[in-house]
Formats: structure tokens, sequence, C-alpha cells
């Protein structure tokens, strides 16, 4: 899963990251939990991958992030966040 | 025939404004004093003009070229809309970034109130001045390519509501207060937003604070012009709520209200 799309900007303030796509002049403002994850996604992980690595950091059941964790990831997928192999 | 013109300068926008009569170019003066440009070598980008029916039923009329913008059955009423008009052309104008928000310092501190028209910050920013507060606008937070805030105290327009509220008397309709006519206000300023604050009503004033990330959205979400130039408007935006403070206020009885901000604000 992942990683970003080469052309997305990144911005980190204090633990949240906001992200800006210029192909679409698209904001995305993140929590903490999705900049984790975006953080995460870097192209060597499978979305359980980073459920279990969150879920030790945050010391919590992964069940109980996974929603959370899945629509992150599908909301960068959407937006255009990430990069598709062709 | 013009009785006179009156130059203004509002964020980079430079109007001249004629009138058949004296009498509506000095009350914009009063209004818009600050705004006023003194060098006679600035051309104006728009010319507008205040003309009088002078028929049998008063109408006074503001014209941009041919085109009649707006009009009213008394100068006070026209130039209430003509201030209406500069500030909405200026604010279309200006550059980089503009967010709809009321903008007042504390000492050192600029603190930001982002909202939408309707949300109370007119009321909130002028008690506040009331309160001691420099006023620096009731309409847009405007930053300079660095961040640094540039001050637009527009003419303060509270309607009857707010007026009672804050003590100011009663009558109809909405009522233009100049700059300096609630307490201080600024034309410069050299300093970047210490605060960016969110308002929401409810029963008490509360206070409580945020992430940085609720700031970047609000800043984004009640911007005049992010459209224009987003990649800008986002940097600035994250630059602001890297360094501000970000909070929530829960908004209630202005008075009220404005005692909190001024405790937490002014220490």
């Amino acid at each position: 899963m992942g990683p970003p799309a080469s052309h997305v900007i990144e911005t980190e303030v204090g633990d949240e990251i906001s992200l800006y796509d210029p192909k679409t002049e698209q904001v995305t403002v993140m929590n903490v939990v999705a900049s984790d994850v975006w953080r995460l996604a870097d192209g060597t992980l499978t979305l359980e991958a980073i459920v279990d690595l969150l879920a030790t950091a945050y010391s919590v059941d992964p069940k109980d992030i996974r929603s959370e964790v899945a629509t992150a990831v599908e909301t960068f997928r959407l937006a255009g966040l990430l990069h598709e192999e062709p | 025939m013009w009785a006179g013109t009156l130059p203004v300068r509002l964020l980079g926008t430079t109007f001249a404004l004629t009138g058949d009569s004296q009498e509506p170019l000095d009350l914009a003066e009063a209004l818009l004093g600050p705004f006023v440009e003194r060098d006679a070598r600035v051309p104006p980008s728009r010319t507008l003009q205040l003309v009088d029916e002078r028929e049998t039923t008063r109408r006074v009329h503001l014209f941009r070229g041919e085109c009649l913008e707006t009009s009213a059955t008394t100068w006070q009423g026209i130039v209430t809309k003509l201030v209406a008009v500069l500030n909405r052309e200026a604010l279309y104008r200006c550059r980089p970034f503009a967010v709809h928000a009321g903008v007042v310092a504390m000492g050192e501190r600029v603190v930001a109130f982002p909202a939408e028209s309707g949300d109370g910050k007119s009321t909130l920013v002028a008690g506040l001045t009331m309160a001691g507060a420099t006023y620096l606008s009731d309409e847009a937070l405007v930053l300079d390519r660095d961040g640094t805030v540039v001050p637009y105290p527009k003419p303060s327009a509270l309607d009857e509501w707010s007026r009672r509220a804050l003590g100011l008397g009663g009558g109809d309709g909405e009522v233009l207060f100049a700059p300096g006519e609630l307490g201080p206000f600024e034309i410069e300023r050299t300093s970047r937003p210490s605060d960016v604050v969110l308002m929401e009503r409810g029963d008490e004033p509360d206070l409580t604070s945020l992430p940085p990330s609720a700031a970047i959205a609000a800043l984004l979400q009640h911007s005049f012009n992010q459209h224009r130039n987003t990649a800008e408007a986002f940097r600035l935006a994250t630059t602001v709520a890297a360094m501000a403070r970000t909070w929530r206020l829960t908004v209630s009885d202005p008075i009220e209200t404005g005692k909190l901000v001024m405790d937490e604000f002014s220490s």
C-alpha cells in the first residue's frame, strides 16, 4: 500500500500532517492517527501490518483502530494521494 | 460637475470617490480616514461616483462608470453601501491570502477569529476593542507573503442586536463605526498571528485548546481567495498553524465572552 504520489506536497505541523495536491488543488488535513498511517504508507507495508504497528504504538487492540486506519487509506486512494501502479 | 474627489486605498487597491455633492464625500472620509490616499501620485484603479438624483422622490446612487451599483434614500445610506462595495472589491483583489475573520491585537499577540457572516465575530471584535484590545479588522485576516498580518481596520458594521448587547444604543438597521470610535486601532503591524480562535455558539463562554490541523482547515475553509493560488494559501495556512496556538471559543453573551478572551490573551 502506497507509497505517496510523488507530486503531493506534505507539511508537518506538530504531530499532524497536511497534504496539498497541486494536480487537483485539494488540501487534506489529517489528525494524528491518519498522519501516522500516512507515514507508514511507504509501499512496503500491508494494511494489516500498519494496523498491527499502530496498535502496538498506541497500546490498543488492533480491532479498535482497524476501521480508522482503513478509512484513512481509502481516503488517500480516493483522493489520488498514493502512487498507483499502471 | 463633481464637487470633489476622495482617493482611498484599501488592501492595495486605490479608488477615486467622486460626488456631485460634498456631503457624501465628507461622510466617507469620516469612516475611511485611515485609508485616505495622501500620495497624489498614486492613480486610482477604480472610480466610483455618488450622485443625487434630485427628483421628487429623493434617491442617491452609486455608479461605477455607466453602471449603477446601488441606490439609497439618504447620503448616510449610500455611504454605508459604498463601504460594502469597496470592501468586496478590495478583498477580491488583495493578495496573497485573506481569510474571513475578525482580528485584534492584545500587546504582542495577534488573535484571529475565522468565521462566516453572522457567526458573531464583528460583535466579539467590537466588544474586545471597547475593552482595550487593538482593532485590526472585523472582516479579514490578511497575510503578507511571509505570514505577517496586514491590518485592515475597516469601519465596523454592527446591527441592532449587536449594538444593544454592547451597550451602544438601539435604532434600526446596521450602523458603521469608524476606526477609533470604539477603541484603539492599527494600520501597520509587523507580527504574525499568535492565536487562531474558532468560534461556536453555546450556553457558557469557554476556551479549549485544539490541534494545529483545526487552524489549517479553518483558515482555508474561510479564505476569500485561496482559489487564486491554492499552493500559496496552503503554505501560509500551515505556516500560521505551526506558529500560532489554536483554540475553540464557545460564544454566548458577547460581554462575558469578551471578558474570557481578554483574561486569557492579555495575561
